[in-house]
């Protein structure tokens, strides 16, 4: 299945070819956990992860057209 | 007294009279300072009801016992008084290095009354204070009169002071210190401005004091070390992009309001981004005074037409002057901002009037031939010019200076003001951060992220996230966090430390480390519960104000746009704001009645009864 994955900031060099947004073909039956193996982010690194603009954990099961965003962790105003 | 210096100025600027007085001990402990300070002022010496521009109404500048202690990010001051743009209380904090330095001149706040038959400024060297002339300033922008007084004073010496703007009372002016920083909302410049005062330089010497330096300095390492090793594993986005960094999160959950709050998510979102002012604009990172994050923006643009130096923009900035009104030019946005810096002018509610006049047009309900030239979404050129003419009141710039409410009621359409208690709001929309949206309607200036900002739970989770769809809840967290805050306020520190850094690691965020640091540097031991208390005692104190002042339930609300009618697009598509279930549970955590009002057995428990 295909979904799409936008890489924000830090987590830009995790992206092929450092682009931003992409497509990822993933196995069926795929969480955030497998994701994030494919794209070699490490699970302890801390991050703001959405799917579908919500926040998701690592269980997460993801389905095709899905759009994950993931970013650092921010504040401010 | 350690941590509080002890002493109180006052200055009548109907008389030219000056004269200090002790600060009270149980005063001290009881509001802590800064804010603290501010409402016991107010609710003692001015009748709620007061013209805000009368001689009556007074202006309160107070530093808070941690402000210029070294403790991290003790570098702030809070300026209360009787908005003109509200007519609730304003609460506008700055940081920078003119609030430490008042407090090194001797004094924790400056009480300013009356009314100056000509312009005058105030000089505090190391304890004296006097009031001289400043005719020769009238006029002159922040810049160019922090450079004269400077010249006049002393090199070293740190000035606050307002432009044009504040001159010209502008319902939103601001007084700017340390030439970029800004006591930014509800008006304070105006009503400085209507006293006939242009600015107040302070020169210091010597440190606070504290009860235990040895315990404080220990603490405070540990602290600091902590947040470097924080900070080492996972850089911190306000260091590394600033706090434009935020378009990130907020376009991505569908809350960065655009299109005047019509919907959440901007195309040109990339273009107004932290990163990209990075690699733009930025000259370096500026940090306030005993920072370590230094969040500060030194900015430069040499793009045609919008050439500039100074700081800026910040996240408000960007998304009021930005995404609100359909502008991806961040070279545009920032001139502006350099404007409203010069002229002295609040950033956000500059940004969501020009967003508001946009509507109006784009709507029929405004010709362009009232403003005198054209004004569609995403015009950068005209967001430029119109804040010029807001800020010396030119032209259409003479309604624009009277905020968006007043500008929407003209024209018929008072719906189109996004406002609370006729205050605009802060970048984070609350049909997508349910607790924002109490937080803007419960604020006590009206629509503000400063005086609580669930947005730390919502959307960054700091501590720890909170289901930012759902209202149930709601009313407990943003009580929480507004009690912290009021301690934050008063305190004399800055949120983005003490939130992280500073406070227990649950929805609950106890003051705990604030308590430690106040403890040392002022030696009269609070109990946690003492501390809660006080923040507790600050807001309630607000709110009789308010409520004297007219302002009940019906006043705690949001424009029905947020209420009524579902967000159209994006990640937060289908909701409104459930503003009126989070007041019932608020009010409640609250202890006041189910019209917002505080109930005597609180009063009683506060020590604030009558």
């Amino acid at each position: 299945m295909d979904v799409q994955v936008k890489l924000y900031g830090l987590f830009k060099k995790y992206a092929p070819e450092e682009r931003q947004e992409f497509q990822l073909k993933l196995p069926p039956d795929s969480n955030v956990k497998k994701l994030l193996k494919i794209l070699n982010i490490p699970f302890e690194q801390e991050r703001t992860l959405l799917v579908n603009g919500q926040l998701a954990g690592l269980e997460r099961r993801l389905e095709s057209e899905d759009i994950i965003v993931i970013f650092s962790p921010m504040s401010g105003g | 007294m350690k941590g509080w210096v002890g002493k109180i100025l006052r200055v009548d600027l109907t008389t030219k009279k000056i004269k200090e007085e002790i600060l009270d001990p149980k005063v001290a402990k009881d509001y802590i300072g800064g804010r603290g300070l501010g409402i016991y002022y107010l609710n003692k010496e001015i009748d709620p009801g007061t013209d805000p521009f009368s001689p009556q109404n007074i202006i309160i500048m107070a530093t808070g016992p941690l402000t210029g202690t070294g403790a991290p990010t003790g570098a702030r001051y809070m300026v209360m008084t009787k908005s003109p743009l509200t007519g609730a209380i304003t609460c506008s904090n700055a940081g920078g290095r003119f609030p430490t330095e008042m407090k090194r001149s001797g004094y924790d706040a400056i009480v300013l009354s009356g009314r100056a038959a000509e312009p005058l400024y105030l000089y505090i060297d190391q304890g004296t204070a006097q009031l001289r002339s400043a005719v020769h300033l009238w006029g002159q922008d922040t810049h160019a009169t922090t450079d004269t007084l400077l010249q006049e004073t002393d090199p070293k010496a740190r000035v606050a002071c307002i432009g044009p703007a504040g001159e010209k009372l502008v319902l939103f002016a601001a007084i700017m210190n340390d030439r970029d920083r800004a006591a930014g909302r509800s008006g304070v410049g105006a009503v400085m401005g209507s006293k006939n005062l242009k600015a107040i330089v302070v020169k210091g010497k010597g440190s606070v004091q504290l009860a235990d330096p040895d315990g404080f300095k220990a603490f405070n390492k540990d602290i600091l070390n902590k947040y470097k090793e924080a900070v080492a594993k996972t850089p911190l986005g306000l260091t590394v992009n600033g706090t434009a960094g935020v378009v990130v999160a907020t376009q991505n959950f569908g809350v960065l309001p655009t299109k005047n709050w019509q919907l959440g998510t901007f195309e040109g979102w990339q273009e107004i981004q932290g990163e990209s002012l990075s690699k733009k604009f930025l000259v370096k990172n500026k940090a306030c005074y005993a920072c370590p994050i230094a969040c500060g923006r030194v900015t430069r643009v040499t793009e045609p037409g919008f050439e500039g130096e100074g700081e800026g923009p910040e996240y408000e900035t960007v998304y009021a002057m930005g995404s609100n009104c359909m502008i991806d030019n961040l070279a545009a946005i920032t001139k502006a901002n350099y404007i409203c810096n010069e002229l002295g002018l609040d950033t956000i509610t500059m940004g969501a009037t020009v967003a508001c006049a946009m509507e109006l047009v784009d709507r029929g309900y405004l010709s362009e031939d009232d403003i005198g030239r054209p004004l569609k979404w995403g015009d950068g050129e005209a967001l430029v010019a119109l804040t010029r003419m807001t800020g010396n009141r030119e032209g259409f710039g003479d309604l624009l200076a009277e905020g968006s409410y007043r500008l929407a009621e003209r024209y018929g359409h008072p719906e189109l003001a996004i406002v609370s208690k006729k205050q605009e709001f802060p970048g984070y929309e609350p049909r997508g951060a349910q607790a924002m949206g109490l937080a803007y309607a419960t604020s006590p200036i009206g629509g503000s992220h400063m005086r609580g900002d669930p947005a730390y739970f919502e959307l960054f989770g700091v501590p720890e996230f909170m289901d930012r769809l759902q209202w149930k809840g709601k009313g407990i967290v943003t009580k929480a966090f507004q009690d912290i805050s009021a301690i934050i306020d008063a305190a004399g520190l800055c949120i983005f430390f003490s939130i992280r850094n500073l406070a227990s690691k649950d929805l609950g965020v106890a003051p705990v480390g604030i308590l430690k640091y106040l403890n040392m540097a002022t030696g009269v031991n609070y109990t946690l519960e003492e501390l809660q208390k006080a923040g507790e005692r600050i807001i309630t104190a607000e709110r009789l104000f308010l409520n004297k002042a007219g302002f009940d339930r019906k006043d705690d609300s949001l424009p029905t746009r947020l209420t009524e009618k579902p967000m159209p697009e994006g990640p937060s598509k289908g909701m409104v704001c459930h503003i009126d279930e989070m007041l019932d549970e608020y009010y409640q955590a609250r202890g006041w009645t189910p019209n917002g009002i505080p109930t005597p057995e609180l009063l009683e428990k506060l020590g604030l009864h009558q």
